[in-house]
């Protein structure tokens, strides 16, 4: 699963979010390291709607201008769920790693 | 609308029509909502990412549409006729030498088995197709189209030299349609369902006929009488691919529409080719033959293809449905 993917499923997680309501959330959940654009975003709405993992949730009118929510499905959110317990084996295995070196600069406080 | 929202928009006209009429006022607030404020332009990051998701939605729409049901019948459909013209084509050049000029030296018997060649992996694609063991009906008839190339070289190159490599491997026919037969065969899901279309009898009687027609083609290099020499070098310009491609279009007029869009699948490496072979003898007229040609057999099969077209829903926002 690509990053945009997860932290999109993952924004949607949290409850049904319009477009701006995703993209700020990804930056929040970033830490404000991944900016999603538009093009980006709709583009993996399209597809993630094609393949069930999220549908639209209602639409409201803000200042004349259509703003859908989205929300995530019992099947996206199993496929986030299945991806994040992959990645938190990657990390551990990682941090169980790095553990058992000799210190290194920079690492230092980083692992628990 | 200002300034910023018109250049947006400019940008959203990008994108597939079904996708604007459900986002486009949802994406345009997106975008504004987004945009700094004082900013009269879009940057050129947010423009390429805007470009780059509509090239993403087409080729996605573009997928959807070709792995559809109508195309996929079209492809086993225009797959297992390739495969099966491939598999005819030597076996009855293979009848006539054999009839016509009884081989008495093996110079004479080596080209005509080196034609043959691409038969047995025609058959083994077909065998294939009809089991739906697509994986092995793909691989062998990409073989069969390697084999035609590999016989089409050895056989060239040694007699014209640097300049086969100019006209290779654009002049053999076979060539264009075994490839054609193998990306069909490859994109094909289920290759199996073009015999449930066509039916075990008209295969039989259209792989007779086929053979009937593809009989003259190499009777032209043969003592026949001047005015039926005159014709079939009339017909078959162009490495017999007129010829051919009528073949087709006469064995799947069908009356549905799989049949008509397999024959626009096989038709296309046709097209081509007939361009590709005049311009390299390029002389004004031949252009404007070439031309001519060329938008004959678009009209063709622009009426062929005119009822195939594809049925409403197909292609539309999988996300245009209210919950």
């Amino acid at each position: 699963m690509q990053e945009p993917t997860f932290l999109i499923l993952t924004a949607l997680a949290a409850g049904p979010q319009h477009g701006y309501g995703i993209i700020t959330d990804v930056q929040r959940i970033s830490d404000g390291r991944s900016r999603l654009r538009a093009g980006t975003l709709y583009a993996a709405l399209d597809r993630l709607g094609e393949e069930g993992l999220v549908e639209a949730d209602r639409e409201e009118i803000v200042d004349g201008r259509a703003r859908r929510y989205y929300r995530i499905t019992g099947q996206g959110a199993r496929r986030l769920a299945a991806e994040a317990e992959r990645m938190r084996r990657h990390s551990e295995a990682a941090m169980s790693r790095l553990s058992g070196l000799p210190d290194l600069p920079g690492l230092a406080g980083g692992l628990a | 609308m200002n300034g910023l929202e018109r250049r947006y928009r400019r940008l959203l006209a990008w994108y597939p029509r079904d996708h604007r009429v459900v986002h486009e006022e949802e994406m345009i607030g997106v975008l504004l909502a987004g945009a700094d404020s004082g900013c009269s332009r879009p940057g050129p990051w947010e423009s390429a990412d805007l470009l780059l998701g509509a090239l993403r939605l087409h080729a996605r729409r573009a997928v959807r549409r070709v792995a559809g049901s109508p195309w996929q019948d079209a492809l086993a459909v225009a797959g297992v006729v390739g495969a099966l013209l491939v598999l005819l084509r030597p076996l009855t050049r293979l009848a006539y030498g054999l009839v016509m000029s009884p081989p008495q030296a093996p110079e004479v018997l080596l080209p005509l088995v080196t034609t043959v060649t691409p038969v047995l992996p025609a058959a083994v694609a077909l065998g294939a197709a009809a089991m739906n063991v697509r994986m092995v009906a793909a691989a062998a008839s990409w073989w069969a189209a390697a084999t035609i190339a590999w016989n089409w070289a050895t056989i060239q190159v040694p007699y014209s030299g640097a300049h086969a490599l100019t006209a290779w491997p654009w002049s053999d026919s076979s060539l264009y349609l075994a490839v054609a037969a193998a990306v069909a065969l490859t994109l094909s899901r289920t290759p199996r369902t073009a015999l449930v279309l066509l039916g075990a009898r008209r295969v039989v009687a259209w792989s007779l006929m086929a053979v009937v027609v593809l009989l003259p083609v190499w009777s032209s290099a043969a003592p026949v009488p001047p005015v039926v020499s005159m014709i079939v070098s009339g017909v078959l310009s162009d490495g017999g691919s007129l010829l051919v491609l009528a073949v087709i279009a006469a064995g799947l007029a069908l009356r549905r529409p799989a049949g008509r869009r397999a024959v626009a699948v096989l038709a296309i490496p046709f097209v081509v080719q007939l361009t590709w072979s005049t311009s390299t003898t390029a002389s004004a007229n031949g252009w404007l033959t070439a031309l001519l040609k060329v938008l004959a057999l678009t009209a063709i099969l622009a009426i062929l293809g005119r009822r195939a077209a594809r049925p409403a829903g197909d292609g539309a926002d999988p996300l245009a449905r209210e919950a």
